[in-house]
């Protein structure tokens, strides 16, 4: 066993021993296994998030009450917050409801009459006008109000194309009660703010409307006022009530009521609670290597997947030399089948402890560390830096007052075991030259297409953070930096460049252009400015790369300079930043200039710095974290959005400014190495005598560089985030926070990337004079 | 069956002469409509193991619209032919490096009609070999239909392994005029370097045959199909291909006399005779100074011989001895020209000869068959029909002042030869004359074009001879004392030139025996 082999398994063994250690130092911790509500018919009692140890509900979230015939009710008593009433054919928010004609609706200070009601169309008549309101475009008296000034580009379109197109295919958007301003689908009422009625159909396509916030709006049903977010709703045929993270599974017997939580569960230092009289919490203990028996649905999907990846290990296994070959290459099917089978569990509500996604992720950390003979330092460096970031998440998970927080850690092991196991497998036949140009351009193309469709996605449905718990940025990043590196491979592939034309050019780097400028446009479409940076990071490494690779010093040098120029600017912002005014954005930077004046929306770094400040040199408890190892997390947990954006904070505060500065060399040392594979791959594809290989050898340096270069804007905005270097962007620090589609879509398949082209170099035999030792997976 | 010959034509060029745009299309290769030159060398390696290509072709000929061609000739000298060629391999060797194993990249830039502006046809694969400059060719190979008329098909270069020779340039690396077989068909030739014999194979086995003929030097190609009854257009044909070694003699054995003489002779040319009855017409042309033969010992017959009873005596016409023009040039003879009729007896040359020969007046021999009109080398056999075999000998070196060749006649005329009397044969004269097969016009062309009467007046005295036919041999007696006669013995060999026959002592020419006289051979059979 080679010296450094030896180091990496010691240094590995550590990290897995201590999160071992966590595991098995974590205090015990109790929580409601299930809350009995028992009424005699004509009681009632009200439930808050005391009651239901549900930390997003409101101190009096709803009523429960028996009428006198015995049937349940509930009335939600906080508006701001709605409950979900699940039932097998309906969800139901206690906020909406459906309108009927006849009906009077008491918005603010005016009052709509309810001229007509179908699935097709509501008519309200109201302020002095007819309403007509199709489920995507408001007409006044039959006319469209004209378009609303604040509008954004993708508003006015879907305005424009829903005036013309027919019902079906009109593009659905909610009619907004409420502010001063008759215009697009806004229906100005006095005394409501915007967006807290809207009119919309649901998911169900159903017509319906919904109240939001604390302001009553009332509806008057023949005699009857009702007040829509405070109504009643019985119980019956109700199988789970929703609150918050938390759900209630319900079952009901004649006089008591039995809520399951599930979800986000408040934990307790012991079984104790104060409770109201007629509510009763049997006690269960948290316990992180449950297992509950897999549905038949996850089994065979997991099955399904071994038998996939089984497939493509075999037909890939004459790649491969060495008797232990076909064990790592099930290691290869096996850890991603139990991956999907453990993450299709947690999605379906019957969630394994953590300590079996921490177990698979063990394997999946080793199987890589050991996938080549004489590892890379990229492999270790980068196995190193994903077992502290599941430290981290783990302490942060185990540290938490509630039972969500195991999530993060527990979705980060089964995404990294399912995603490096497979991207080593599928790429490791890259790495061996099994994949023609063709079939890569092909395989390129539809990745962009995929990250554009995901991308379009977001667009339509989703928000800055994502689509359907997805983030198709990081998707759309890995597509990008492989797209133009194949690009640029081929515009650095035809010897005589000097004499190309712009049109060549264009030609050749046309189809990147392309998809940075629908990227960028998508994520301005989202509101997402933070990747910006990141792809303004990844295009000055390229051309930087570009200049290198090419000879062109001079133009290196000046963009070198152009970076470290924009760097201070950057800095130099901070101290102009108080002047700013404006927006959002210019907000934003003032609270980085001067988060004291700015106690509210700058809470995220004054905790922050607070936690930083806490830890010191040597972490909290004074001995980097090593005394706390599965205890409390304490303050650090209150800072907002600790498991991503401020995860660092969170390991600065746990484990002290010298693990921070462990983890920096770290990600320097990864940045090095791929950097440094990169180089290797140029000068391979320098000498190599055959274009194939040529063409490989340059793709592989552009797409490590691309990928250190978007590792190392997110470890910068993140470090200067944390640190209050830089005003706060939202990106995860890479390996360390709790990013799902980062650590699926980017970081694993950039590893295995790198790893396969490292032991490509290694197998050549044009690179032979560097390397010595065969190298291959055993 | 492997595609030894690659043809590709590569459209729609802006430059035909710019080498990156011939190479490769810049951008993606998904928006690439068309394969380009290294797309092509990429798709059809000439080695692989598995899907990995381990070897590549590293010969490529590259034909460019010939306007293009001419114009850079005259414009350029060539330059951008060059160029064109230079960069080519410049980008071959970077691309295709480590594929090559050592192969010299080669790139022959040629200007074709056959393409249309703006193509590019490029050729290359197993069967395609570019020498190197400088390199001396090994073999020549070239074909035949008649035996007669032989075209060049192609040099076979020392390090040139496979040859494939077919119909046209599409399917193989040369095209064998008046191939036979359709396209379907093949010729292989493997070139395993100098010491080892060309292998020559016919490809696909099961529709051609291919025999070595040991006796003439060369393969006959048949189609199978034809001899089973099959109705192609291939039916029945065949192909000789003759595949002689470049630097060695084709014919070792042949002696040297076959041409060397014939271009500058070394003595005065043939003047008129002076007689003393000056006849422009009648007068016979001799050589003159004719070589003074050695006295050989000639044979003289036993005489206490016993007579066996009278044979039937016949003299065949064996052979024509064909002439040198160029003794004659005074006398305005061009071409001397016979045709061998489909039962190969010689007539008068025409449509239906199957195969002509032809002197000209620099005694060179020709053969004219459909196919065309060929220099042929002396002594050489032809098989112009299946079975059919013409001889072509050469002449004994007492012989070779006045004769460039003898043409066997396989199926000579034969007249019946009485015993007892005494005939005279020459010019004019009834007996024998069917001998006389090139009395007539049209065998001797004239200088000014015109036909004369006949050829017999070259060499053929009015009274050449007398002859009585007996059992010991045929009787001859001189009766012009410039008639050249020859004794040949059956094989064609010289016995001795008949210097002194007299009434007295007449000359024996025994059975079975030749007697040349003009350019008549003259076989006795009793």
């Amino acid at each position: 066993m080679n010296p450094r082999l030896a180091g990496a398994a010691l240094a590995l063994a550590f990290l897995c021993a201590l999160q071992l250690l966590a595991v098995l130092l974590a205090p015990p911790r109790y929580l409601p296994g299930a809350i009995a509500v028992r009424l005699s018919p004509g009681e009632s009692v009200t439930l808050g998030r005391a009651e239901l140890a549900a930390p997003r509900a409101a101190a009096q979230q709803f009523t429960l009450r028996r009428d006198a015939a015995g049937r349940w009710w509930l009335r939600n008593t906080s508006p701001a917050q709605a409950a979900v009433l699940v039932r097998p054919d309906q969800r139901l928010h206690t906020g909406s409801i459906m309108l009927a004609a006849g009906q009077r609706l008491q918005a603010g200070a005016t009052m709509f009459e309810v001229a007509a009601s179908g699935a097709e169309r509501v008519v309200l008549r109201g302020a002095g006008h007819t309403w007509e309101y199709d489920g995507a475009l408001l007409l006044r008296d039959g006319e469209p109000l004209p378009g609303c000034p604040d509008a954004g580009m993708s508003a006015r379109l879907a305005g424009s194309w829903n005036r013309v197109a027919p019902g079906a295919l009109a593009w659905r958007r909610p009619l907004a009660f409420g502010g001063h301003l008759y215009c697009g689908n806004r229906l100005a009422v006095t005394g409501l703010d915007t967006g807290s009625l809207t009119l919309a159909r649901d998911a169900s396509a159903v017509l319906a409307l919904h109240v939001r916030g604390p302001q009553p709006v009332l509806l008057h049903d023949g005699a009857r006022l009702i007040d829509i977010a405070q109504r009643e709703h019985a119980l019956d045929g109700v199988g789970t009530i929703a609150v918050g993270r938390t759900r209630f599974a319900v079952s009901l017997d004649t006089d008591v009521l039995r809520l399951q939580p599930a979800g986000q569960v408040e934990l307790f230092a012991e079984p104790k609670a104060e409770l109201p009289p007629g509510l009763h919490w049997t006690w269960s203990e948290r316990t992180l290597w449950r297992f509950p028996p897999p549905s038949t649905v996850a089994g065979s999907i997991a099955l399904g997947v071994l038998l996939l990846a089984g497939g493509t290990a075999l037909r890939l296994q004459r790649l491969l030399r060495g008797a232990a070959a076909p064990a790592w290459l099930a290691a290869c099917a096996a850890l991603p089948a139990a991956a999907v089978l453990l993450l299709v569990m947690q999605r379906t509500g019957t969630p394994p402890g953590a300590g079996w996604p921490l177990l698979l992720a063990w394997g999946a950390l080793w199987h890589a560390l050991l996938w080549m003979r004489r590892p890379p330092l990229l492999g270790v460096v980068a196995v190193l830096l994903l077992g502290a970031g599941l430290l981290v998440q783990l302490e942060l998970g185990l540290g938490a007052r509630d039972t969500s927080w195991l999530r993060h850690v527990e979705t980060s092991c089964v995404l990294l075991a399912a995603g490096l196991p497979l991207g080593l497998l599928l790429l490791g036949g890259l790495a061996r030259g099994a994949l023609s140009r063709a079939g890569t351009e092909w395989l390129l193309v539809a990745l962009a297409l995929a990250a554009l469709a995901g991308l379009l996605l977001q667009v339509a449905f989703g928000n800055e953070t994502g689509v359907f718990e997805v983030q198709p940025v990081e998707f759309a990043k890995l597509a990008l930096a492989a797209l133009s590196a194949h690009c640029l491979a081929l515009a650095t592939g035809a010897g005589a460049a000097a004499r190309r034309g712009w049109r060549d050019w264009l030609r050749v780097l046309a189809p990147a252009l392309l998809f940075v400028l629908m990227l960028a446009v998508a994520l301005v479409q989202v509101d997402d400015y933070s990747p910006l940076v990141l792809l303004l990071a990844w295009a000055a490494v390229t051309f930087l790369a570009w200049c290198l690779a090419t000879g062109r010093r001079r133009r290196a040098a000046f963009a070198g300079g152009l970076c470290c120029a924009l760097l201070g600017a950057a800095a130099a912002l901070q101290s102009i930043g108080p002047d700013l005014a404006g927006d959002f954005y210019a907000e934003r930077f003032q609270v980085w200039a001067d988060p004291g004046a700015h106690p509210h929306t700058g809470r995220q770094m004054l905790l922050g710095a607070r936690a930083v400040a806490e830890g010191g040199w040597l972490g909290a408890d004074g001995l980097l974290g090593m005394a706390s190892l599965g205890g409390p997390a304490g303050e650090a947990l209150r800072i907002p959005a600790v498991q991503d954006d401020f995860a660092p904070a969170f390991l600065l505060n746990r484990h002290g400014l010298l693990g921070g500065l462990l983890l920096w060399a770290l990600q320097a040392a990864l940045l090095a190495a791929l950097l440094h594979a990169a180089a290797t791959a140029w000068q391979a594809s320098a000498t190599s005598g055959d274009f194939r290989r040529a063409w490989l050898g340059r793709f592989q340096c552009f797409l490590l560089a691309g990928g250190a270069a978007f590792l190392a804007g997110h470890f910068l905005l993140s470090w200067g985030t944390n640190l209050a270097l830089l005003p706060i962007m939202g990106q995860p620090m890479s390996f360390l926070s709790s990013g799902g589609s980062h650590l699926l879509f980017f970081i694993c398949p950039l590893l295995a990337f790198g790893m396969a082209s490292v032991q490509s170099f290694e197998e050549n035999p044009s690179c032979r004079s560097t390397s010595n030792t065969k190298s291959w997976p055993r | 069956m492997p595609v030894y010959v690659q043809h590709e034509i590569l459209a729609k060029v802006g430059d035909v002469f710019n080498a990156e745009a011939l190479w490769q299309a810049p951008g993606l290769a998904l928006f690439s409509r068309r394969p380009l030159l290294r797309d092509l060398l990429e798709r059809s390696p000439r080695e692989q193991r598995g899907r990995a290509a381990t070897r590549c072709f590293s010969h490529i000929t590259l034909m460019l619209p010939q306007d293009e061609v001419d114009d850079d000739r005259h414009l350029t000298r060539g330059a951008r032919v060059r160029d064109l060629a230079q960069s080519l391999a410049a980008l071959h060797q970077k691309d295709f490096g480590d594929l090559l194993g050592g192969d010299e990249v080669r790139y022959h830039v040629v200007g074709t009609e056959d393409v249309a502006a703006g193509e590019v046809k490029v050729k290359f694969g197993h069967a395609v070999y570019l020498p190197a400059p400088g390199e001396q060719v090994l073999y020549t190979v070239t074909a035949s239909r008649d035996s007669a008329i032989w075209q060049p098909v192609c040099a076979v270069y020392p390090n040139q392994r496979l040859t494939l020779v077919g119909q046209d340039e599409a399917s193989a690396t040369f095209a064998v005029p008046g191939w036979p077989f359709g396209s379907e068909g093949g010729i292989l030739l493997v070139n395993d370097g100098a010491d080892a014999p060309m292998e020559v194979q016919v490809r696909p086995k099961d529709a051609l045959d291919c025999r070595f003929d040991a006796t003439n030097g060369y393969y006959v190609i048949r189609s199978k199909r034809g001899t089973s009854g099959g109705t192609g257009d291939s039916a029945g044909q065949r192909l000789l291909l003759k595949i002689d070694r470049a630097g060695v003699a084709a014919r070792p054995a042949a002696p040297a006399v076959s041409k060397a003489p014939s271009a500058q002779p070394a003595r005065a040319p043939s003047v008129w005779k002076p007689r003393v009855t000056p006849a422009d017409s009648e007068m016979t042309a001799m050589p003159l100074a004719a070589m003074p033969v050695p006295a050989a010992a000639v044979p003289q017959p036993e005489s206490d011989a016993t007579y066996a009873p009278v044979a039937r005596h016949r003299i065949t016409l064996a052979a024509l001895a064909l002439p040198r023009l160029s003794r004659y040039r005074d006398t305005g003879a061009a071409a001397l020209e016979v045709g061998l009729g489909p039962s190969l007896a010689p007539a008068v040359p025409g449509k239906d000869s199957v195969i002509r020969f032809l002197v000209d007046d620099a005694d060179d021999v020709h053969a004219i068959t459909a196919a065309g009109r060929q220099h042929v080398s002396v002594p050489s056999r032809f098989a112009p029909l299946d079975g059919a075999a013409v001889a072509l000998h050469a002449v004994p070196p007492q012989m070779a002042d006045r004769y460039a060749a003898l043409l066997a006649v396989p199926q000579g005329p034969v007249q019946p030869a009485a015993a007892g009397t005494r005939l005279v044969f020459g010019r004019g004269m009834p007996a024998l004359g069917a001998l006389r097969v090139l009395d007539g016009p049209a065998f001797l062309r004239q200088l000014d074009g015109s036909v004369a009467a006949s050829a017999d007046r070259l060499g053929l005295s009015r009274n050449a001879f007398s002859w009585e036919a007996s059992p010991e041999g045929l009787r001859i007696v001189r009766l012009s004392e410039t008639q050249a006669l020859f004794h040949l013995d059956p094989e064609l060999r010289l016995v001795a030139q008949v210097e002194t026959a007299t009434q007295d002592q007449p000359y024996l020419v025994p059975p079975g025996h030749h007697l040349v006289a003009g350019h008549y051979v003259l076989r006795f059979d009793a």
